[in-house]
């Protein structure tokens, strides 16, 4: 009898030793374990926010966080403000801000400073401020690039339709800015206007681009932020019948547009970011600042796009594909 | 006191009429491109979904009421119609855009006619609770893939006439006869213009307000479907803020927020007077900047217009 | 008497009662109106002419008593029922649409459609008919408009009234209830109403209930003056038998 007592006693230990061992090991492995986490979407109306934000979530889940405080402000840049004071008296940790107006939240981070809350920015800056890093696609490099790719197919000399998204949104003004610099350097190269689609729609892009048609028959290309946008540029050109003199730049790779693209109806040049990136990698920054690494983490971190071209539509179908998200 | 009376009766019937010719002779000489045949066209094509949704506003303004949900049901009834074409073809996804509107229509109705004058909250809610459905159905995602028939009424032109237009005209019509000549027309503007005596005089005030609601939810499905052929996609965003301005092309035409009065004609003159400015701003490469200041400097005439008229 | 003995009785209400909680507006009020006849009910302030009005043409329910309408007794739940039997109230201003026109607030609610097709299945309104109608029927009660297309604000306000009583004649009502027509009009406006009363009643032998303070006005329309004090009937007078002093006093309550 004792024998037997003597071996369930052991037993017992071993076992109980041994998941201490794997508990305490998991929570080696689980630096998110007990930090709250705030999470400001400047709205979750787009696939791309959708993407991204579904992957900051599971990157810190896996990582072991279990309070996760979304508060969605839709585009709204007062309820954002509104929503960030709130959310600052929540407990959280650390905070994550996509913020709708880059001056608006300006006032939100410096609180959140105040309290010893680090802030990180997701896919858009504020302009001031501490924000310990700034994750974003790099929006500059769109703008950049397709300029200069329309310089080159057009030899330099051209008129462009500039279709742009929200005013006041900062990735509206960088994919903008960095387009028109470019611009700048060629003078026969034209912008002859830059209208704003308030929602990014597809028909704005679609009347927009129908009458600039109207006023510019020999319209030679058009840059939009976004595929949404695009699509309905693209299908006024269509039904004018235009599709062989329109070149397309845009951003996003969904919707219809990499259907069009795989159907070869149209030369059409669409930037893509890995969104499941962008949102890892400021998943990555929040972990690494809850392992209080923070004097390696850089102040800005950029996701490169990859471009998607009449070209390589087939190789990059899986890569960037965000209708084959679920 | 006949002076007056004669300038002021002119003004309320054909005042609006001038204002557009005025916008119009001026966009023609201001751009070259604006007098062609495929620029007409174009506001008029643009103006279609505008047109119709108005039609539907304006007839809940007749029996007093406002429907502010209109865009978010556009919207939401186009992306219904589009999943449920992925898998049941359009016939089906036709016949659920139908029930559908007739839901939201029932639902605005049935809320709005609880209290007085409560119809703005009762569709303001809607508007946001349709939008957020819209969200969850699509998750955010256009939705694509969309069979032919589905996109014929946005997408197909009929000779050189675009399906938009002509299913505007036809719209238009039926509207027209309905309150020019029609028994119930008429009873819809008597309800506006006083339901108590209305009712007193044994028309069913309610009844007749939840009909108007249906009617506009029904105009809604219509502007959707039509939205989905000039995407050739279900777009979360569709119609988002357009209740904003078909009450401006409503107000513009003449239409008054307290109920009764306003012509279709008047309507039609408001939505394209809004496709003029919004044609000449992009003809004229006009910053974005100025877009929305021209459109609420002629809306907000129009309210002065209409506050004018009504202290008579 | 005699003469009116041998009329029948439009309307009858017996020990008809209204009260509202512990006030009692209006008890046991018995009362004939026979047809053709102009019956005046006066009275001061709360005396509950106004109560009993209202309860006869459905602003109210009853409390108690019974109502007859040509001998049958009816129940008056509302406006509706009133005039489904026949009573109609004519205000000064109100029961008009004033932006309509007069046609067509004479068929408010009762459109006429056009008799083929089109009228049976989309209700297109023959407004010719109903142009025609009305103006027939402002001609009989001595109103000639010279335009009838013209809104019912922009009438004169004998006028506007004449299009609501033309309203109430024309569809087959039995008692015409008038609630102080003379108030606040001119002394010319003032005559044209009375006139218009009294034409009503010689051309469609109606009968017709006149509430009014003006004892002159009274004298000059009415066949029998019925007085009412504090909710109840004091006193019954045919005209031709009394004169102003005595049915001033009855409402004073000096007899």
């Amino acid at each position: 009898m004792k024998k037997l007592l003597l071996l369930i006693v052991l037993l017992l230990l071993s076992v109980s030793m041994i998941a201490a061992y794997s508990l305490e090991g998991k929570a080696e492995e689980l630096p998110m374990k007990g930090v709250v986490v705030g999470y400001l979407p400047g709205s979750l109306q787009d696939a791309a926010r959708v993407v991204w934000s579904d992957n900051l979530e599971k990157t810190l889940k896996e990582a072991g966080c279990e309070k996760f405080i979304v508060i969605d402000s839709a585009q709204d840049v007062t309820k954002q403000v509104n929503d960030g004071e709130d959310i600052l008296q929540m407990g959280i940790d650390i905070l994550v801000l996509n913020p709708n107006d880059a001056d608006a939240m300006i006032p939100i981070v410096k609180k959140a400073n105040d309290m010893g809350i680090p802030v990180v920015c997701l896919d858009r800056k504020t302009n001031g401020g501490k924000v310990i890093s700034t994750v974003s696609g790099d929006n500059w490099q769109i703008g950049e690039e397709a300029a200069k790719l329309l310089v080159k197919l057009l030899d330099g000399k051209g008129k462009v339709l500039h279709i742009q998204g929200t005013l006041g949104a900062s990735v509206v003004y960088e994919r903008g800015e960095s387009f028109r610099k470019v611009m700048e350097n060629y003078p026969d190269m034209v912008i002859i206007g830059e209208p704003s689609s308030a929602y990014w729609t597809t028909e704005d892009g679609r009347a927009f681009t129908e009458d600039v048609l109207s006023a510019h028959p020999d319209l030679d290309a058009i840059y939009a932020h976004t595929d949404s946008i695009i699509l309905g540029a693209f299908l006024a050109v269509e039904a004018a019948g235009k599709t062989d003199q329109v070149i397309f730049c845009s951003q996003g790779w969904y919707g219809e547009i990499p259907n069009i693209m795989k159907e070869g109806r149209g030369t059409i040049y669409d930037w893509a970011f890995s969104c499941a990136a962008i949102g890892q990698a400021a998943g990555d920054v929040v972990i690494k600042i809850a392992q209080g690494k923070l004097d390696i983490i850089p102040t800005k971190v950029l996701i490169p796009c990859g471009v998607v071209t009449p070209d390589n539509v087939d190789e990059m179908w899986e890569k960037y594909n965000l209708n084959l998200v679920e | 006191m006949s002076k007056n009376f004669g300038f002021r009766k002119f003004w309320k019937n054909y005042g609006i009429l001038i204002i557009f010719c005025i916008f119009y002779i001026s966009l023609s000489f201001a751009s070259d491109a604006f007098f062609t045949k495929n620029n007409q066209l174009n506001i008029l094509r643009q103006s279609s979904i505008l047109g119709i949704i108005s039609l539907g506003v304006f007839t809940t303004l007749k029996a007093g009421n406002m429907d502010l949900s209109v865009g978010s049901a556009l919207g939401f009834i186009g992306v219904v119609a589009a999943k449920v074409s992925l898998y049941y073809g359009t016939v089906v996804a036709l016949l659920v855009a139908f029930s559908v509107a007739l839901l939201i229509g029932l639902l605005n109705g049935f809320f709005s006619t609880r209290g007085k004058n409560i119809s703005i909250i009762v569709t303001l809610s809607m508007k946001f609770i349709l939008y957020s459905g819209t969200l969850v159905i699509t998750r955010a995602m256009p939705v694509t893939g969309l069979p032919k028939s589905l996109i014929f009424l946005g997408h197909e032109n009929i000779g050189p006439v675009p399906m938009p237009v002509i299913v505007l005209i036809i719209v238009v019509i039926i509207f027209w006869i309905f309150f020019s000549y029609t028994a119930p027309g008429r009873r819809v503007s008597a309800v506006g213009v006083s339901d108590v005596t209305a009712n007193f005089y044994g028309i069913s005030v309610k009844r007749i307000q939840i009909y108007t609601f249906l009617v506009s939810a029904l105009c809604a499905a219509l502007a959707g479907i039509i939205m989905l052929g000039r995407c050739i996609s279900g777009q979360p965003n569709a119609g988002l803020g357009a209740e904003l301005d078909a009450i401006g092309a409503v107000l513009l035409g003449g239409t008054s927020l307290a109920g009764g009065i306003g012509t279709v004609r008047g309507v039609m003159v408001g939505v394209l007077i809004l496709g003029l400015i919004n044609n000449g701003l992009n003809l004229l490469g006009i910053s974005p900047f100025y877009r929305d200041a021209a459109k609420g400097v002629v809306i907000l005439f129009a309210i002065l217009m209409d506050q004018w008229e009504r202290k008579k | 008497m005699k003469r009116f003995e041998l009329k029948s009785v439009v309307l009858e209400v017996k020990k008809l009662s209204k009260y509202f909680g512990g006030t009692k507006a209006v008890d046991g009020i018995d009362l004939k109106v026979y047809e053709g006849e102009i019956v005046a009910i006066v009275g001061d302030n709360g005396a509950g002419k106004s109560t009993l009005i209202k309860t006869i043409s459905g602003v109210y329910k009853k409390t108690g008593g019974q109502i007859y309408i040509n001998g049958k007794e009816i129940d008056i739940n509302s406006t509706l029922d009133a005039r489904r039997n026949g009573i109609e109230t004519v205000y000064q201003s109100e029961g008009t649409l004033g932006r309509f026109d007069a046609p067509a607030n004479l068929f408010l609610g009762r459109e006429k459609v056009l008799n083929n097709f089109l009228g049976k299945f989309f209700k297109i309104m023959d407004t010719r008919y109903m142009k025609k109608e009305t103006e027939k029927m402002l001609k009989r009660i001595g109103i000639k408009l010279k335009d009838l297309s013209v809104e019912v604000n922009d009438l004169s306000g004998g006028q506007k009234q004449s299009v609501v009583v033309g309203r109430a004649v024309y569809w087959g009502g039995k008692i015409l209830i008038f609630d102080e027509p003379t108030n606040n009009l001119g002394p010319e406006q003032q005559r044209r109403v009375i006139n218009l009363i009294k034409r009503i009643r010689n051309e469609y032998n109606m009968s017709i209930i006149v509430i009014s303070h003006n004892i002159s006005h009274i004298f000059e329309l009415a066949d029998r003056i019925v007085v009412f004090r504090n909710g109840i009937k004091v006193g019954e007078r045919l005209k031709k038998d009394s004169n102003p002093n005595e049915i001033v006093s009855m409402i004073t309550g000096a007899i």
